[in-house]
């Protein structure tokens, strides 16, 4: 894959003191694109996430985005740069209401004068959370709660999606409702890199994918063809 | 006698409130005690001796007292929080605001000295005779800043995109940063509007009591954090309130036993309702987020 993407990952290593959850990865994200990160616990997935987000910081390697290396900057300063994650457990403020988690979802763009129209918008394509818009997050299904940390996202009019296992512990119907949501980025001109357990879904959803483990990268290739690879086949979707 | 004492308890209690939700602030963003923060409270009340002494009008008192201490409460996030915020135990905070806190108090005592001073009425207070009550202009003027800029608080908490990114930083500082949020911003701004309310606080309270000692903010501090304990950890709402039924404690002890056991009276009730209620009277609604 030697497409020049909006986002590259370059033999990126990150170690959680002696432990080293990240080993040489690069990777490469083309605009309006889907890449799906797969593997199994402890590959260092999400660590690739955070520390492309700038939440943990990389001991070697660059991120680059759009031409600019991300390792070093604040977290705050990526996210303006219009880099959302949605981090695993989707990252509730539970203590604040729906309304106000989506209002700070769109914090980096004030001043933009959007919030009202983005609000409109993520409350047409997700009608529970203007029914629960007064609601404490907290208080909220898992699966809505999901829907909310997505819809967060969408606020701050993402150019690069990173979504950290985002069908975890829903149930099938919600996960669906989930991968509907996902196309519609992509038309809409925002990559998305999607880390998932359910490899299946992932791999039918994105048009390139990364296999981990243990903090390297062992197979990669357009999802189609990692689908039906054998070792794919075997290691990560169930087939005998 | 008993509604007296009561009025003259909200006005107390409020001032007391004001320094606890600094704690709470702090504590809300930082998970961290900030025990200079009486210390802060008093050099404010310094600060408006000076402007006092030098002529200014009561509301510049009050304003050049909560800006010189919101500055101060900034200099001591850079001096002896963030160095150690990251590395090291929660323990080397409280060593290092306890060293700032010393300091503190022997700049104050160099320039004031030690002993205990009077500090100028603001006015000449005139009494108001509600039937039983008694209330001078003084105590409604202390009584209604303290309610004042609660609510304002509350407001700037509630409704600006300042008061929702120090909420969610409390709430969660890796979330908060994912959303764009300086968060290393939203602590300074923390300490500038916690360390202000007490600057406030030492004005209202040093109008109260007519006099200060550079010793004055280790007591009050004290009482501070215990009703920041008492409204429950965090919680601003609880510590408005745990702040007003300590003022009206205080006030009824003086009231009905002997002016001398207020303290004792007060943390005795604070024991108690914490042995009641270990998460302090709005805990609860803390653990249930």
């Amino acid at each position: 894959m030697a497409v020049s993407g909006l986002l590259e990952v370059d033999d990126l290593h990150v170690s959680y003191g002696r432990i080293r959850a990240v080993q040489g990865v690069s990777l490469t994200v083309p605009d309006a694109a889907v890449v799906a990160l797969i593997g199994a616990n402890g590959a260092g997935k999400s660590t690739l996430l955070r520390a492309i987000s700038g939440i943990i910081r990389p001991h070697r390697g660059a991120v680059r985005y759009l031409g600019e290396d991300l390792v070093g900057l604040p977290v705050h300063q990526i996210v303006r740069r219009r880099v959302i994650h949605v981090p695993e457990g989707r990252g509730m403020l539970a203590r604040m209401t729906v309304l106000e988690n989506l209002r700070l979802g769109g914090f980096a763009l004030k001043g933009a004068g959007h919030g009202k129209s983005d609000l409109e918008r993520v409350f047409a394509l997700f009608p529970v959370l203007r029914e629960r818009r007064a609601q404490l997050a907290g208080s909220l299904s898992g699966g809505e709660q999901q829907i909310l940390a997505i819809a967060r996202a969408m606020m701050a009019r993402p150019r690069l999606l990173m979504l950290d296992e985002p069908s975890l512990g829903l149930a099938p119907l919600l996960v669906r409702e989930i991968f509907r949501i996902i196309p519609r980025l992509t038309a809409e001109g925002t990559a998305v890199l999607l880390v998932e357990q359910n490899a299946r879904m992932a791999l039918q959803c994105a048009a390139y994918a990364y296999v981990l483990q243990t903090g390297r990268v062992v197979l990669s290739g357009r999802a189609a063809d990692l689908l039906a690879a054998p070792e794919v086949q075997h290691a990560y979707l169930g087939a005998g | 006698m008993f509604v007296q004492q009561l009025v003259n308890g909200l006005m107390l209690g409020g001032a007391y409130a004001l320094v606890a939700i600094g704690y709470t602030l702090i504590f809300g963003v930082l998970n961290l005690l900030h025990l200079a923060h009486g210390d802060i409270f008093m050099v404010g009340a310094y600060v408006g001796l000076a402007l006092a002494l030098a002529g200014f009008p009561p509301w510049a008192t009050l304003g050049g007292a909560m800006l010189a201490a919101a500055a101060l409460g900034v200099v001591v996030e850079r001096v002896a929080f963030r160095p150690v915020r990251s590395r090291g135990s929660h323990v080397t905070p409280l060593m290092t605001t306890i060293a700032v806190g010393l300091v503190l108090q022997h700049v104050v005592v160099k320039i004031f000295g030690a002993e205990p001073v009077a500090f100028p009425a603001p006015f000449a207070a005139a009494a108001l005779a509600l039937g039983p009550v008694t209330l001078s202009t003084l105590q409604l003027l202390i009584l209604g800043t303290s309610v004042a800029l609660m609510a304002l608080l509350e407001l700037f908490l509630r409704s600006t995109p300042t008061g929702m990114a120090i909420r969610a930083t409390a709430e969660n500082p890796t979330v908060a940063g994912l959303m764009g949020i300086n968060v290393s911003l939203a602590i300074v701004i923390t300490f500038a509007i916690a360390s202000a309310l007490a600057g406030a606080a030492g004005v209202l309270l040093a109008w109260n009591f007519t006099g200060l000692s550079p010793f004055f903010g280790v007591k009050v501090g004290l009482k501070g954090l215990a009703i920041m304990l008492l409204g429950g950890l965090g919680n601003v709402t609880g510590a408005m309130v745990g702040g007003l039924v300590i003022g009206v404690v205080e006030a009824l002890s003086v009231g009905y036993l002997e002016s001398s056991y207020r303290d004792a009276f007060a943390f005795a009730v604070m024991i108690l309702i914490l042995l009641a209620r270990p998460t302090g009277l709005l805990g609860a609604r803390l653990q249930s987020g």
